[in-house]
C-alpha cells in the first residue's frame, strides 16, 4: 500500500485521473499503430481521414479501430464492475472473474453461439451473456446475504466460476464443433484478436448503459461503507441499489464477455491500484478504476500483440500474470487484517 | 408540554412510542414497549443483555418491520415514513463501529449529509457547516484528514457519532455509542449527546454503562424481557429492587451522588 500524507488524502485524484486520461490516449493511440504490419502515425490519421493507401484504411478502420475501442471498453467496464462490486460487496477480492460472474456470461454465449441460436438472432448473443451473468450473481445472492465474511462469498464464487467452465466444456464437446479445445482457450482466457466493428456495434451501447448504472450508485456505494444499517438510516433502499449494480454488472460484463470472452483479473486490479490515491469512498474509485481497467486491458492487448509467440496469446493469459499475485497480496493483508 | 392522550399529541412534543411490538422472525422481542423522548432530552435504553434494547432501536430507525404499536415523531407516524423522508427525521448510530472502507474522517463525517443532497447535487455551504459543527461537537476536527484505520477505539466512536450529528436529524438513534471505551471517552462521548441535546434536539441512547447513563440522561427506560419495566429520572428508576429483578446484581445509587454501585447477588 502506497502511503499518503496525512493532509493530502484524495487530493491526488485529479491530477492521477488526468495522468490516466493522457495514458488511456496514448494507450489508444498505440494500439492503432503496433501490430503485425506497423503502421506509422501519419498513415493512421490518414486512414482515419478516409485517405491514403486503401489497405491502410482497411486495416485501420476494419481490424486496429474496433480492437483498440474495445479493449478501452471492456477494460474499462471491467474495472468499473470491480470497483463496484467491491464496494457492494464490501469484498476487497470481488471481481467479476473471481466472483464468476464472467464465466456465467461466457456459458450463455457459448448457448448462444453453438446451438444456432445467434444464426438466427444476432441480439441473442448478448442476451443470453447477460442472462448468464445475470444468473451468475444471482447464485452469489445468498452468501452475500448471510453475511459470512469476504472468503465464503469468495469461495461461493470460486464454485459458481468453476461450475460455469465445466458446463461451457460440456456444451463446446454436445455442440457438432471440432474447434471445441481452442474456443475454449478463447471463452476462458479472451481475446480481442479479430473483432470487428459488428462486434463494437453489439457491446458498445449495452457496456455504456451497464456503466451509466453502475456510476448512478456511487452514493448509495459510499454509503454502504458504514454497513447496510446505516445506509438505510441514511435513506438508501438497499435492494433497488443491489438490483441496479447487479443489472449493470450483468449489461456491462455480459456484453463483454459476449465479444471477447472472459478475461481475468482487471476489476480485481484496477480498484487496488486506484484506491491509494482516493479519498476511501467507493464512490471515488469508480470513474479511476474504469479508466485503469481501459489502460490495463489494452497495454495487455498491445504486449500479446509484441510478445512473438508461435500462435497469438491469449488476452487471460497476461491479465492472469498481472492480476493473480495482486489477488494473493490483498488475501495475505485480509488474513492479517482479520 | 403536551397532554399525554394519544391521538392528541402536539406538534413539539418529541418521539413517543406507544405499545410497540417488534418480532425477528416468529420470536417477539419487543412487547408493548411504550416510552418518550422529548426534544431537548438525553434519554438512556438500559437494560441486561438481551432485553430488547437494539431491536426497540432498529424498529424505530426502521430497519426491521414493527408489529401492532405506534411510534411518532412530533405527532406524526415515523413507521410508515419513506426512507428518504424518515432520514431526515432520525440519524441512527449502528452498534459496532463499522467501517468497511479505510476513508478520509472528514469524508467519512461527511456521508451524514447524504440524505440532504439531491441526485446530483454538491455539498454546499450548508453541509460544510453542518461538517465542522458535527466534528467539533464530538472534539474531532484535528482528525479530519487522518483515514479511519488510523484512529484508536475511542477515535473511532467520536468520528461515528459526528457523522450521525452531521445528519442534522431533530432525533438522534445511538446504539451503544460507548461501548468498549475508556471513562474518559465514554464521559466524551456523554458530553456529546448532552450537547445534542443542548441544541433542542431528542437524543435516545441504548447504554450498559449505569453510572455514565445516570450521570448524563434525563431519564431511563429499563427493558426487561422485550418490555419497558420502568422509565423516569435516573434515580427513580435504577432502585435496589428493580437491579436485583432486572441486573440480578445488589446495589443501587450512592446517596447524594449520580454514581452506581453493583456487587453480586449474595
Amino acid at each position: 500500500m502506497v502511503a499518503i500524507p496525512a493532509d493530502k488524502v484524495g487530493r491526488l485524484r485529479t491530477p492521477a485521473v488526468l495522468f490516466l486520461l493522457v495514458l488511456a490516449a496514448a494507450t489508444l493511440a498505440a494500439s492503432f499503430v503496433i501490430g503485425p504490419a506497423p503502421l506509422r502515425p501519419d498513415e493512421v490519421f490518414a486512414a482515419l481521414n478516409g485517405r491514403g493507401d486503401p489497405v491502410i484504411a482497411d486495416i485501420v478502420t476494419q481490424i486496429r479501430a474496433p480492437r483498440a475501442l474495445l479493449a478501452v471498453l471492456v477494460g474499462g467496464v471491467l474495472g468499473l464492475t470491480g470497483a463496484a462490486l467491491q464496494g457492494l460487496l464490501r469484498n476487497p477480492l470481488a471481481d467479476p472473474t473471481v466472483i464468476g460472474v464472467s464465466n456465467s456470461a461466457a456459458l450463455g454465449a457459448v448457448v448462444a453461439l453453438y446451438f444456432g441460436l445467434a444464426k438466427t438472432a444476432p441480439l441473442a448473443l448478448p442476451a443470453l451473456a447477460v442472462t448468464g451473468a445475470a444468473l451468475g450473481l444471482a447464485a452469489l445472492a445468498p452468501a452475500a446475504r448471510r453475511g459470512e465474511g469476504p472468503l465464503a462469498l469468495i469461495l461461493t464464487g470460486v464454485a459458481i466460476s468453476t461450475l460455469a467452465g465445466a458446463a461451457i466444456s460440456l456444451a463446446l464437446n454436445l455442440a457438432p464443433n471440432p474447434y471445441a479445445v481452442s474456443e475454449m482457450a478463447f471463452w476462458l482466457l479472451g481475446s480481442l484478436t479479430d473483432r470487428s466493428l459488428q462486434h463494437l456495434a453489439l457491446a458498445a451501447p449495452l457496456i455504456l448503459a451497464g456503466g451509466a448504472l453502475i456510476l448512478s450508485c456511487g452514493r448509495a456505494l459510499d454509503a454502504l461503507a458504514l454497513g447496510e444499517d446505516a445506509a438505510r438510516s441514511l435513506g438508501f433502499d438497499l435492494d433497488r441499489v443491489r438490483l441496479l449494480v447487479v443489472a449493470g454488472a450483468a449489461l456491462g460484463v455480459g456484453a463483454a464477455v459476449a465479444v471477447c470472452g472472459s478475461v481475468g483479473f482487471v476489476g480485481l486490479v484496477a480498484p487496488h491500484l486506484v484506491r491509494p490515491f482516493t479519498d476511501g469512498r467507493p464512490s471515488h474509485a469508480l470513474a479511476p478504476s474504469a479508466l485503469v481497467g481501459a489502460v490495463l486491458l489494452g497495454l495487455a492487448d498491445l504486449l500479446v500483440r509484441l510478445i512473438p509467440t508461435q500462435t497469438e496469446l491469449r488476452l487471460g493469459v497476461v491479465t492472469a500474470f498481472l492480476g493473480a499475485p495482486v489477488f494473493i497480496a490483498v488475501l495475505l493483508r485480509m488474513r492479517r487484517l482479520s | 408540554m403536551s397532554g399525554r392522550a394519544g391521538a392528541a399529541a402536539g406538534p413539539d412534543e418529541g418521539l413517543r412510542v406507544e405499545g410497540l411490538d417488534v418480532a425477528l422472525g416468529r420470536t417477539a422481542v419487543v412487547r408493548g414497549a411504550s416510552f418518550t423522548a422529548r426534544c431537548g432530552e438525553v434519554v438512556g435504553l438500559i437494560g441486561p443483555n438481551g432485553a430488547g434494547k437494539s431491536t426497540l432501536l432498529r424498529a424505530l430507525a426502521g430497519l426491521v418491520p414493527a408489529g401492532a404499536g405506534a411510534a411518532a415523531w412530533n405527532g406524526r407516524s415515523l413507521l410508515d415514513l419513506a426512507p428518504k423522508a424518515r432520514a431526515r427525521v432520525l440519524a441512527y448510530l449502528p452498534q459496532g463501529r463499522l467501517i468497511h472502507w479505510p476513508m478520509a474522517v472528514q469524508r467519512l463525517v461527511e456521508l451524514g449529509r447524504l440524505p440532504r443532497l439531491g441526485p446530483l447535487g454538491r455539498p454546499g455551504p450548508a453541509d460544510a457547516e453542518a461538517v465542522r459543527a458535527a466534528m467539533a461537537a464530538t472534539d474531532t476536527l484535528h482528525l479530519a484528514w487522518r483515514t479511519t484505520d488510523a484512529l484508536s477505539g475511542g477515535e473511532q466512536a467520536r468520528v461515528l457519532l459526528a457523522r450521525a450529528l452531521a445528519v442534522e436529524a431533530p432525533l438522534l438513534l445511538a446504539d451503544e455509542p460507548t461501548a468498549s471505551l475508556d471513562p474518559y471517552h465514554v464521559l466524551e462521548v456523554m458530553a456529546a449527546l448532552r450537547r445534542v441535546a443542548g441544541r433542542g434536539r431528542a437524543v435516545v441512547a441504548v447504554l450498559h454503562d449505569l453510572t455514565a447513563a445516570a450521570q448524563s440522561c434525563d431519564r431511563l427506560v429499563l427493558m426487561d424481557g422485550g418490555c419497558v419495566v420502568a422509565e423516569g429520572p435516573p434515580e427513580a428508576v435504577l432502585t435496589p429492587g428493580r437491579l436485583r429483578v432486572v441486573y440480578r446484581v445488589d446495589g443501587g445509587l450512592l446517596a447524594g451522588e449520580r454514581m452506581v454501585r453493583v456487587r453480586a447477588l449474595t
